[in-house]
């Protein structure tokens, strides 16, 4: 079964982007362009008994945060191992550091990667996950 | 801080400070009643003229007290003179450099070894008044070496910058907006062009294929500069963070050869690494942000590069000396003449070659990396020889574990 992801973005162009690398190297692709959509979402997939293999999530967002974001998912029962990777243009040491303290897998910095980089690196944190499970 | 007192009429007080002398007894008194009041008069038009300049001025005794202060210091700080004279300064006069505490031990120069007295300047410092108001000053302290007896420490003297300030303020706010906002589309063409490159290699021409590589490069240049130009933004508001753990500088050194062992190679440059002694040295490991200490390597390396002609050498040394790590780039270039060396680490310099070429780059490189390493606590300088090329070194304490 293909991996899913859920990608939360606001900037369509990025998130298209992601979509399209995502799906070419067979991931199965939810998507999300706020916060309050990404909360439904993930409800929504947990209700139905669907799995969320991994989480990308920008740092700015329309409504709120991914910082916040990561705090909610981590403390709760339910989403706390889903694997985060935290989506950024901001080089933002603090940020960096606090949110893996936070429980965040990773995180990609928007302009430094390469499509064929950002494939590896989730793929290498998904098995990290399964392998853990 | 008790209520600022009123100020007493200037003259009082100094007659309090310097109380008139009783009438002498002898013959010559009339000529000593002339001379003591023309002395009494230069005395009062010196220190009327001092204390109506503009500029806001403070005299510090030997024992860092305050011994005089202008009106202009009396409205900076919010205090009359009769409250300051004899408090310590460091009580009195509160600066700060962005946002770290500057101590009257350095704004303040008393009992240094330097022979003419120690000369402290710098300028957009921040001034905190007794009522909690923000100027903005650049400040001149001269140490004043005498007569022990004169009991004169230092002399300071501050401008008001706080406009000056607020518009470079300004300037930096507008660029720091505008280099975030174009960093949002730039990313977005970078991740689609690679995405073309990536998928398009067997469908397009060689040609296409060359003129997407070229979008991307130039996409590259234009993130790197606007990359250098937040630096530059967080460096003047001092919000420029490190993230410190134990480095390795010597194997930072020499993977920056590799990686930019390729782009030397289609110059025609030979780029290795040398031990600096002939054999090799034991490097001990640093604590320092990883990131940019390998940028600011990675900037004297492409440097280098980019100011040697074809069929030179760019040589990269890591050594130990005393209590610091120093990285050197040597390069076999066309060198920099001693006046430009002097602008080579300030904002927007540029040094125009002798190849008549304009150089490439936007000015910013050796000012981010200065500004990097003395973050640090280390040094960055430069020797050089027109015609013969140059050297590029910075040193990094090694005890500097803060």
């Amino acid at each position: 079964m293909k991996p899913r992801v859920l990608l939360i973005e606001d900037e369509l162009f990025i998130l298209d982007l992601y979509r399209h690398i995502l799906s070419t190297h067979d991931f199965e692709v939810i998507t999300a362009e706020s916060g309050q959509a990404a909360t439904e979402t993930i409800n929504k997939n947990l209700e139905e008994g669907e799995k969320i293999n991994l989480i990308i999530l920008d740092i700015v967002l329309p409504d709120t945060n991914g910082v916040d974001i990561l705090k909610q998912l981590k403390s709760n029962q339910a989403t706390k191992d889903i694997p985060v990777v935290l989506l950024t243009n901001l080089r933002q040491e603090n940020i960096i550091q606090q949110s893996f303290k936070d429980g965040a897998a990773g995180y990609i910095l928007k302009s430094q990667i390469t499509p064929q980089e950002i494939i590896e690196y989730i793929k290498t944190l998904i098995a990290k996950e399964e392998k853990a499970v | 801080m008790p209520e600022p007192l009123p100020t007493p009429k200037l003259f009082d007080f100094f007659q309090k400070l310097f109380p008139k002398k009783t009438t002498l007894p002898n013959p010559e008194v009339e000529q000593l009643k002339v001379s003591l009041a023309q002395s009494e008069l230069q005395k009062n038009q010196l220190l009327s003229s001092l204390y109506n300049m503009t500029n806001p001025f403070i005299v510090v005794d030997l024992s860092r007290n305050v011994l005089f202060a202008n009106h202009a210091a009396e409205q900076l700080l919010n205090l009359p003179l009769n409250f300051m004279y004899g408090k310590p300064i460091s009580q009195m006069l509160k600066i700060y450099d962005t946002l770290t505490e500057v101590t009257d031990l350095f704004y303040c120069p008393i009992n240094t070894e330097e022979a003419g007295g120690k000369i402290f300047t710098k300028n957009s410092l921040k001034v905190i008044s007794s009522s909690k108001k923000e100027s903005f000053v650049n400040l001149t302290s001269q140490e004043i070496k005498g007569d022990p007896k004169l009991n004169v420490g230092c002399v300071l003297t501050l401008i008001d910058a706080t406009r000056e300030t607020q518009l470079e303020k300004m300037k930096m706010d507008f660029v720091s907006m505008a280099a975030h906002e174009l960093r949002t589309p730039l990313t977005s063409m970078k991740g689609y062009v690679s995405v073309l490159i990536e998928e398009g290699n067997d469908k397009l021409s060689e040609d296409q294929k060359m003129f997407l590589r070229r979008i991307s490069i130039s996409t590259e240049q234009l993130l790197g500069l606007v990359e250098n130009l937040l630096n530059v933004t967080r460096i003047e508001r001092g919000t420029m963070a490190l993230a410190r753990e134990q480095i390795d500088l010597q194997s930072i050194a020499k993977q920056l050869v590799m990686d930019i062992g390729a782009r030397a190679k289609e110059k025609n440059i030979k780029l290795e690494y040398c031990d600096p002694t002939g054999a090799p040295q034991v490097i001990p490991f640093i604590k320092a942000d990883k990131v940019k200490i390998t940028e600011v390597a990675g900037n004297l390396i492409n440097n280098a590069i980019n100011y040697t002609p074809t069929g030179g050498t760019v040589k990269v040394c890591v050594e130990r000396k005393e209590g610091d790590i120093i990285f050197h780039v040597t390069d076999t270039g066309v060198g920099i003449n001693p006046d430009a060396q002097k602008h080579l680490f300030t904002k927007f310099y540029r040094v125009i070659n002798k190849l008549g070429q304009n150089s490439k780059g936007t000015g910013l490189g050796l000012y981010i990396s200065k500004a990097i390493i003395e973050m640090h606590h280390g040094k960055i300088w430069v020797e050089s020889e027109p015609g013969r090329g140059s050297t590029f070194s910075f040193s990094l304490p090694v005890s500097d574990n803060k």
